[in-house]
């Protein structure tokens, strides 16, 4: 089915699906929810990929049986449903690419986070930290559901489900204005900062050769905040879209380019993989608790793992391999925790050397993850030898400097509307009793009921009102969004605008 | 001011009223420049405000509707609350 328009999270057409499903969904009854979402969801999976539909159907249906069994037999119904579900990732998603033409079949759209969350429901099943799912509507709303089958963030079942139960019991309201507030932090980073930079970087990594070393550099860095402003802009843009649809998610990113340590980086960068990778492979695995050689190896299994489930081809592989490297350098390196025990945790002195350390090594792992083999990340380690111009280099990446500030205005942009988002802190309770004054006035002379009440409630309903009101950060959404709607109305008559890069994984 | 800013940003959308918008975005950056003056608080954000503003204004007077994003970014940046969940002292 080719349909006339996109649905991808930045075109005109998934805004107005998300706008006709935000309307339904404030008509119907809230028992009617999840039935209105799992119907959209299936659609919106038909629309982007009809063919691979009926083999993640037939998964959700093995999967679902396999957790009824749970309840019966712990290991060996949840260990079948774990390991058909690896070997369905293994068959669609590393056979074709390993065998090429000799082996032909669909690569279902989202087949990893697909497979990952479904893992993540048996595993919790088999721990007994959940009860089997007998509803087969909201098993197959929590592995198709639209704003996360193909890019996540990986849910833990347990979470989503007391998110539908909260949904359908209507006791929390919807959150309209944090929804639409990442919705535009989400296009923001995307149109601003990932579309923005990707000529750049293609420029440089889709021609590696006679490249200079400056220029490898430069599209280096680029495609560091490239992929953040995409994957960060996606998760915005899920998270924003699941909000309005009374669903919260996890959140994926906390400034990950202020870690101080590829560890603290791993605790910001694609937090819901970290958790999957931790909760259910490091820690299965002994974790830190086998001495410290195992820990190392773990870490090390752990990445790579993380390194083969983004692709097939060793670029991939070595980008795993390099995390698990750097972290286990780092624990035998500690440069950073005796800057830290010498200045303070607040300290610039600990603080920028770390975090410009680990931003360059994270930016020089990026390197293999882009190139599209290893020749590829050949040709630009062998470019960095020959640094060359700077003008040259510059010319090559065909940035401007209102290019350069617009990605700058972006990232702060982004990163206001998401304190924005936040939800208000409640003021402090009011003390039960009213303080009594220490002078007498003559409101003391009034019965003490009529005293008391505006002396304790007085400020509460003014801070809720100030925190939880569109009105402070109404003239910021006013030009962000015009802005927003201004780069979605470019990009859709250029025909830019391309797909998230961890689509593809 | 808040009305102010909004007819603002309600020109600076249609292309024909863009020198009228670079000009009433440049008077609201100087109100607010002139209220953080009086009250004390937050002169670099006016500042800021001023500089962006102006710029803004400049890069839509060239009529170059991607130029008019990243001052459109910074002023909307700059008029949210810094505090979290939108809170302002």
């Amino acid at each position: 089915m080719n349909l006339p328009f996109s649905l991808g999270f930045t075109s005109w057409g998934f805004f107005a699906a998300l706008a006709l499903l935000v309307a339904l969904s404030r008509l119907l009854p809230r028992r009617a929810l999840p039935t209105l979402l799992l119907g959209a969801s299936l659609l919106y999976y038909l629309a982007l990929a009809p063919a691979a539909l009926p083999i993640l159907a037939a998964a959700t249906v093995v999967v679902y049986f396999c957790g009824r069994l749970t309840a019966k037999d712990k290991s060996a119904a949840a260990g079948f449903g774990v390991a058909a579900a690896l070997l369905l990732l293994a068959v669609t998603k590393y056979l074709p690419a390993l065998l090429g033409s000799k082996f032909s079949i669909i690569t279902p759209l989202g087949i990893s986070y697909f497979v990952f969350s479904a893992i993540s429901y048996l595993c919790d099943l088999r721990k007994g930290k959940l009860p089997p799912e007998r509803d087969f509507g909201r098993l197959a709303l929590y592995l198709f559901f639209f704003a996360k089958i193909t890019s996540g963030p990986i849910e833990k079942a347990g979470d989503f489900f007391a998110s539908l139960d909260e949904l359908e019991k209507g006791d929390k309201p919807f959150e309209n204005r944090q929804g639409f507030l990442l919705i535009l932090s989400g296009c923001i980073r995307k149109l601003a900062i990932s579309d923005l930079l990707s000529g750049a970087v293609a420029a440089v990594f889709d021609a590696p050769a006679g490249q200079s070393g400056l220029a490898v550099f430069g599209a280096t860095l680029c495609y560091t905040l490239q992929i953040y402003g995409d994957f960060a802009g996606y998760t915005d843009l899920a998270r924003g879209s699941a909000l309005l649809l009374g669903v919260p998610m996890s959140e994926n990113f906390i400034h990950p380019y202020a870690a101080t340590s590829i560890k603290d980086f791993w605790r910001r960068w694609h937090i819901s993989l970290s958790s999957f990778l931790r909760d259910y492979v490091y820690i299965p695995l002994g974790g830190n608790r086998k001495g410290k050689a195992r820990k190392q190896l773990n870490v090390l299994i752990v990445f790579v793992l993380s390194g083969i489930w983004h692709g097939v081809g060793f670029t991939f592989l070595l980008w795993g391999l390099l995390h698990g490297l750097l972290q286990i350098i780092e624990d035998f390196l500690p440069w950073r925790e005796k800057l830290k025990a010498r200045f303070g945790e607040r300290s610039a002195l600990y603080l920028v050397p770390s975090v410009t350390v680990t931003f360059l090594l994270v930016a020089f792992c990026w390197m293999p993850f882009r190139a599209a083999d290893m020749a590829t990340y050949g040709a630009l380690l062998k470019a960095l030898a020959h640094p060359g111009s700077l003008s040259g280099a510059w010319r090559t990446l065909g940035l401007s400097l209102p290019d350069l500030l617009t990605v700058a205005a972006a990232f702060f942009a982004s990163d206001r509307l998401k304190k924005a988002a936040l939800p208000a802190k409640i003021p402090a309770k009011a003390p039960e009793k009213a303080p009594i004054p220490k002078r007498p006035t003559a409101a003391r002379t009034l019965p003490m009921r009529k005293v008391a009440e505006p002396a304790v409630s007085a400020p509460a309903p003014r801070e809720e009102k100030r925190g939880g009101s569109l009105t402070p950060a109404f003239p910021g959404c006013l030009l962000l969004a015009a802005a927003a709607l201004l780069l979605l109305f470019l990009a859709a008559k250029s025909g830019s605008g391309g797909s998230f890069i961890y689509i593809g994984f | 001011m808040k009305l102010l800013n909004l007819l603002a940003f309600s020109f600076g959308f249609l292309p024909f009223r863009l020198p009228l918008s670079a000009v009433i975005l440049l008077i609201a950056a100087l109100c607010f420049a002139f209220r953080f003056r009086r009250t004390g608080k937050g002169a670099p954000l006016a500042v800021f405000m001023l500089l962006a503003a102006a710029a803004f204004a400049l890069l839509l007077l060239f009529a170059d509707p991607l130029a008019a994003v990243p001052a459109l970014l910074l002023c909307g940046a700059l008029l949210l609350p810094a505090k979290k969940g939108g809170k302002r002292k």
